[in-house]
C-alpha cells in the first residue's frame, strides 16, 4: 500500500494503481477523454494533468504510477492552466456542431470545456475536416468531430476482439476508421457509441431523434438473451427511444449487446395491441370481455387433464406464476416451457444453471465449451471469456462446429458426440489440461441438448464435469448457457410437465403464453388455442383466442438470467392499445374459470413467487456455491449419438419476435449475413 | 385662520372649478385613445410578438432541430420532433409552439443558434389565428402503432361475454381515436 496526499487529503492505495486511480480515492475528480476504466490505459488525451510535488512540470495522472509519500495537487495554478490549454488544443479542430450533435447534452467534451476550458476562442486559422467512415447499419460516424482518444480502437481490439478499427497518418493527419470500408464484425458495436466522448461515433438507428434531457429513464433487464444484462431505456412520450447499459460487474460489467440494444423498435411493430378472436373461421378483432366468455365458454367443465399451457422464452415470473397456479387450479398437469425442446433437467438448479456466475468466469483457469457459441448467444458472457483468455493462462476448449471465430483462440477438439464421450470417459487429450486445472469450468450450450438425444448430452456433459475436477465443494464449473431472458426464469418455477401426466396427446385447449414458435402444425385441429403474447407470429396465427400481452418493457416484471440471478424489470412505457400486463390477464380470466387466484396486487404475486422458490425473495444477488452433491442427471450418456453439434442461432440479429420485427435488426441481418450467403451459395 | 380659508374655498366652489377646467383643457387637446382594432399605436422595434421560423435567402430552412428553444421555454410550448432528411441533415418533421402557453418571453430566440425563430411585429391579440402555431415545414407522417386501429369492433356480435373483474378495468371499446393521441389535435390548422 501506497500512502498518497491529494490535495491535502490523505489516502491509501495499493501499488502500482495510477495517481488518478488515487485521486478518486481521495474523492477528487480527475477530467479525462482517454482514460476508461476497463481498458487499457493510451494516455493520449492529456485531460488528465495534475500536479504533483517536486515534479517540474504536470503528469499525466492516468498514466503515471502512484508512489508512497507523494503529493498531489488538482486543482492548482498549474494543473488549471494545464488543463485549460489541453482543452484550447483539443478544440482547435473541433467542430461547434453542438447543436445538431447528438452527443449534445451528454458529451465529455461539452461537459469539460464549459468546467475547464477558456471562455472564448482564440483559433482563427482554418479547422480539419475528415471524412465520414463506414462502420455498418448500427454506428454513425461523424469523424470530424473525433478528438482521437483511441477509446474506440482499443474497445474493439481489447474487449470485444475485433481488431477492426486502428488510426492511420500520425499527427494532424490521423484518422481513426476501419482500413477497409466495412461493417464492425462484433455483436458488442453499440458500445463503441457510448464509450466514444464526443460525438463522432453515435447511433444510427437514434439519430436526431431525441435530445438527453427530453428522456425518461427506467432501468430494467435486458431479456432478449440470457445474460441478464441490466438496462436503462430511455423513453418519451410513451415511445422507447433507445437502450442503454448500466454498470453491474457481476453481470454485464457496462457492455451490452446489439440485439438487446437496437432491437427495441420491434416493440413498435407487428404488436397484438387488442384481442382477436375465431369467427366464422377468421380472426377479428374483439373486446376483452368478448374473449374472456369464449375462454370461460370453452374451458368452464373441461376435465383439466385436456388442457395444456405452454410459456415461451420472453415470459416474465410473474406471468409464469400466474399460469401455472392457474393450471393446477383447473387441474392440469400438461405444462411446458421448454419450447426448443430442449432436454433440460429441472430436477435439480444446478443441472440448468450458470453456477460458476459470470463474474466467476475471471476466477476460472481453464474452460470447455460444448455445442454453443457464446459469441452469439451471450456477447456479454463472452467478452467476459475474452477478458479471461488476455489475462492469460487460460486454455479454451471447444467442441462443435469447426472453424468459428469465437474472438478468442480456441483449442478445437471436436464436432459432436464422438469428442464429448472421449471427455467423459477421460480417454481426450483435453482432460489432461482440465485435470491440470485448479478451477475449470465447462459451458454447455442449451442448443446442444435440442438434439434427440438431449439428455445423453446433458449427462455426458454433467460427467465431463465431474470427472475433470469441476464439481468441489468450493467451485462449481457445470455451466448451462441458455439463450433467452425467460427460459431460466420458467425452469426455476418449475413449468414442466407434472411426474403422473400422460402423452399429452388430445388436448381439447391450449394456453400458449409468448410461446410464438410452437410449430402450429404439431397442435391437433380441434383444440382450441389460446395465445397470449405480444408479438404474433405463426402460433398467433392459429390460434382462436388472442390476448394481447405487455412486452417486457411495458410491465414491471421479475427476470431469471442463466446464473439463477433475479433481477426486476420496471414499466418504461404502457402497453400499446388494448394490451395488459401478463399476469393481471391471466389473474381475470382465472375469475371467470372460477378459480380465482389468490393475488391481486403485484406485491401478492411477488409473495407467491417467493413461496414457491425461495431464490424470487431477493433480487440481484446471488448465492455461489460449490458443488455439495455430485450425482449427476438421471439416464447416463450410453445413447449419445455421434452427430456433430447445431448451434441454435443461425441468424443473430432475428432471433426472436421482437428482434424479427424490427427494421434495425432486418437491415443488420442484410449487411451481415449477405456476404456468408454469398460465399456459401459459392 | 386656516378655517377660515377652508370654508372661504368651499364656498367659492374653486376646487370644482379648477376640476371642470381641467376636463375642459383636454376637451380642447387631441385624442390620445386609439379605436383599438382598427387603429393601432406605433410598436416597439424590439416587440416580442408572434413566432416566425426564418429560412435562409435561398430557402433552406434555418432550424437544425437543435431543441435549445424546447428546451429553455419556461412554459413548455414548444414541441419538435426531429428527423435525418435525406441528404442526411438534421431536421424537423415537426414544430409546434402552443401559443396559449406561451408567455412571449423571448428566451427562446436568445437560445436558437441559427437564429432561425424569432418572434415578430404581430402580436397575438391581433392576429385571429386561433390557439396553436405549426411551423413545420413538410407534412409530418408518423403515426403511433395502431395498424388495427381503425377495424370494426365486434359490438354486434353474437358471441359470449364475461363481465369482467373489478380488477381488470377495461371499458368496451376503449381504443381512442388516433388524433386523441396526439397533443395540440389542431396541428397545422391556421
Amino acid at each position: 500500500m501506497a500512502k498518497v496526499t491529494v490535495d491535502g487529503i490523505e489516502v491509501e492505495v495499493p501499488n502500482g494503481v495510477s495517481v488518478l486511480q488515487a485521486c478518486e480515492a481521495a474523492g477528487k475528480e480527475i477530467p479525462r477523454f482517454c482514460y476508461h476504466e476497463r481498458l487499457s490505459v493510451a494516455g493520449n488525451c492529456r485531460m488528465c494533468l495534475v500536479e504533483v510535488e517536486k515534479a517540474p512540470k504536470p503528469i499525466a495522472s492516468c498514466a503515471y504510477p502512484v508512489a508512497d509519500g507523494m503529493k498531489v495537487f488538482t486543482d492548482s495554478p498549474m494543473v488549471r492552466n494545464g488543463r485549460r490549454g489541453v482543452m484550447e488544443f483539443l478544440l482547435i479542430n473541433h467542430p461547434l456542431d453542438c447543436p445538431i450533435c447528438d452527443q449534445g447534452g451528454e458529451c465529455d467534451l461539452q461537459d469539460q470545456a464549459v468546467a475547464y476550458g477558456m471562455d472564448h476562442s482564440r483559433y482563427r486559422e482554418a479547422k480539419r475536416s475528415v471524412k465520414d467512415k463506414y462502420m455498418g447499419p448500427l454506428i454513425k460516424t461523424i469523424m470530424t468531430r473525433c478528438i482521437q482518444c483511441t477509446r474506440c480502437i482499443r474497445f474493439a481490439t481489447e474487449v470485444a476482439g475485433v481488431p477492426e478499427l486502428g488510426a492511420t497518418n500520425r499527427g494532424e493527419n490521423m484518422e481513426i476508421g476501419t482500413y477497409v470500408e466495412k461493417a464492425l464484425t462484433t455483436e458488442l458495436s453499440g458500445n463503441l457509441i457510448d464509450i466514444c466522448p464526443v460525438g463522432a461515433l453515435t447511433s444510427r438507428p437514434y439519430a436526431f431523434v431525441s435530445r438527453p434531457w427530453e428522456l425518461r429513464k427506467t432501468d430494467s433487464i435486458d431479456v432478449l438473451d440470457a445474460t441478464g444484462t441490466n438496462i436503462r431505456i430511455d423513453a418519451r412520450s410513451g415511445e422507447v427511444l433507445r437502450m442503454l447499459p448500466r454498470i453491474n460487474d457481476d453481470v454485464n460489467e457496462e457492455w451490452m449487446a446489439d440485439r438487446g440494444r437496437f432491437s427495441f423498435d420491434g416493440l413498435k411493430r407487428r404488436r397484438l395491441d387488442r384481442p382477436w378472436i375465431r369467427r366464422d373461421g377468421k380472426l377479428q378483432p374483439a373486446s376483452w370481455a368478448e374473449v374472456f366468455g369464449a375462454i370461460a365458454a370453452r374451458l368452464r367443465g373441461m376435465p383439466g387433464d385436456r388442457i395444456g399451457a405452454v410459456v415461451g422464452d420472453l415470459v416474465d415470473a410473474e406471468a409464469i406464476i400466474a399460469l401455472r397456479d392457474l393450471m393446477t387450479a383447473l387441474g392440469s398437469t400438461h405444462l411446458e416451457c421448454r419450447t426448443d425442446g430442449a432436454a433440460v433437467d429441472t430436477s435439480r438448479p444446478d443441472f440448468y444453471r450458470f453456477n460458476t456466475s459470470i463474474a466467476g468466469i475471471e476466477e476460472a483457469d481453464a474452460l470447455l465449451i460444448i455445442g454453443s457459441n457464446p459469441r452469439q448467444e451471450a456477447p456479454v458472457i463472452n467478452a467476459r471469456i475474452r477478458k479471461r483468455v488476455v489475462a492469460g493462462k487460460f486454455p479454451v476448449g471447444f467442441v462443435g462446429p469447426r472453424g468459428l471465430d469465437l474472438t478468442y483462440g480456441h483449442d478445437w477438439l471436436g464436432e459432436g458426440g464422438a469428442t464429448l464421450r472421449a471427455l467423459a470417459d477421460g480417454s481426450h487429450r483435453f482432460c489432461e489440461v482440465l485435470r491440470a486445472a485448479e478451477r475449470p469450468m465447462l459451458i454447455l450450450g442449451r442448443g446442444a441438448l435440442t438434439r434427440p438425444d438431449g439428455a445423453a448430452v446433458l449427462a455426458a456433459a454433467w460427467q465431463v464435469a465431474s470427472a475433470n475436477g469441476m464439481l468441489k465443494p468450493d467451485w462449481h464449473g457445470f455451466n448451462m448457457l441458455h439463450l433467452f431472458g425467460g427460459q431460466v426464469g420458467a425452469l426455476e418455477l418449475g413449468f414442466v410437465p407434472g411426474k403422473a401426466a400422460p402423452a399429452p396427446d388430445g388436448l381439447e385447449a391450449l394456453w400458449l403464453l409468448g410461446a410464438d414458435n410452437v410449430d402450429p402444425a404439431r397442435i391437433p385441429a380441434g383444440t382450441f388455442v389460446i395465445y397470449q403474447g405480444h408479438h404474433g407470429e405463426a402460433a398467433a396465427g392459429r390460434a382462436d383466442v388472442i390476448l394481447p400481452g405487455a412486452a417486457y418493457t411495458e410491465k414491471d416484471a421479475t427476470w431469471v438470467n442463466t446464473e439463477g440471478r433475479v433481477q426486476r424489470g420496471r414499466l418504461a412505457v404502457y402497453p400499446p392499445g388494448e394490451a395488459r400486463e401478463d399476469w393481471k390477464i391471466i389473474r381475470a380470466a382465472s375469475e371467470l374459470l372460477g378459480q380465482r387466484l389468490p393475488y391481486d396486487t403485484l406485491d401478492g404475486i411477488r409473495a407467491r413467487l417467493a413461496e414457491v422458490n425461495p431464490i424470487f425473495a431477493e433480487t440481484a444477488r446471488l448465492e455461489r456455491g460449490g458443488c455439495t452433491d455430485t450425482g449427476g442427471p438421471g439416464g447416463g450418456f450410453a445413447s449419445l449419438s455421434d452427430a456433430p453439434f447445431t448451434l441454435p442461432l443461425t441468424n443473430y440479429w432475428q432471433a426472436d419476435v421482437i428482434s424479427r420485427a424490427s427494421a434495425t435488426m432486418a437491415e443488420c441481418a442484410k449487411v451481415y449475413l449477405a456476404p456468408a450467403a454469398q460465399i456459401a451459395a459459392e | 385662520m386656516a378655517t377660515l380659508d377652508r370654508a372661504a374655498r368651499s364656498l367659492l366652489l374653486s376646487e370644482l372649478v379648477s376640476g371642470m377646467a381641467l376636463t375642459l383643457k383636454y376637451f380642447f387637446k387631441p385624442k390620445v385613445t386609439l379605436n383599438y382594432p382598427f387603429e393601432k399605436g406605433p410598436l416597439s422595434p424590439r416587440f416580442k410578438g408572434e413566432h416566425a421560423l426564418r429560412r435562409y435567402p435561398n430557402g433552406e430552412e434555418r432550424c437544425i432541430a437543435c431543441k435549445l428553444c424546447e428546451a429553455i421555454c419556461p412554459a413548455q410550448a414548444i414541441t419538435i420532433e426531429a428527423e435525418p432528411r435525406e441528404d442526411g441533415s438534421r431536421r424537423t418533421t415537426r414544430y409546434d409552439i402552443d401559443m396559449v402557453k406561451c408567455i412571449y418571453c423571448g428566451m427562446c430566440e436568445e437560445a436558437c443558434p441559427v437564429d432561425a425563430i424569432v418572434e415578430g411585429p404581430i402580436s397575438s391579440s391581433r392576429s385571429r389565428r386561433g390557439r396553436s402555431c405549426s411551423m413545420t415545414s413538410s407534412a409530418c407522417s408518423r403515426t403511433g402503432t395502431g395498424g388495427s386501429r381503425n377495424s370494426p369492433s365486434g359490438s354486434n356480435s353474437t358471441l359470449p361475454t364475461a363481465d369482467l373483474p373489478e380488477f381488470f378495468p377495461c371499458p368496451n371499446g376503449a381504443i381512442p381515436p388516433d388524433d386523441a393521441m396526439i397533443p395540440n389535435g389542431d396541428g397545422g390548422a391556421r
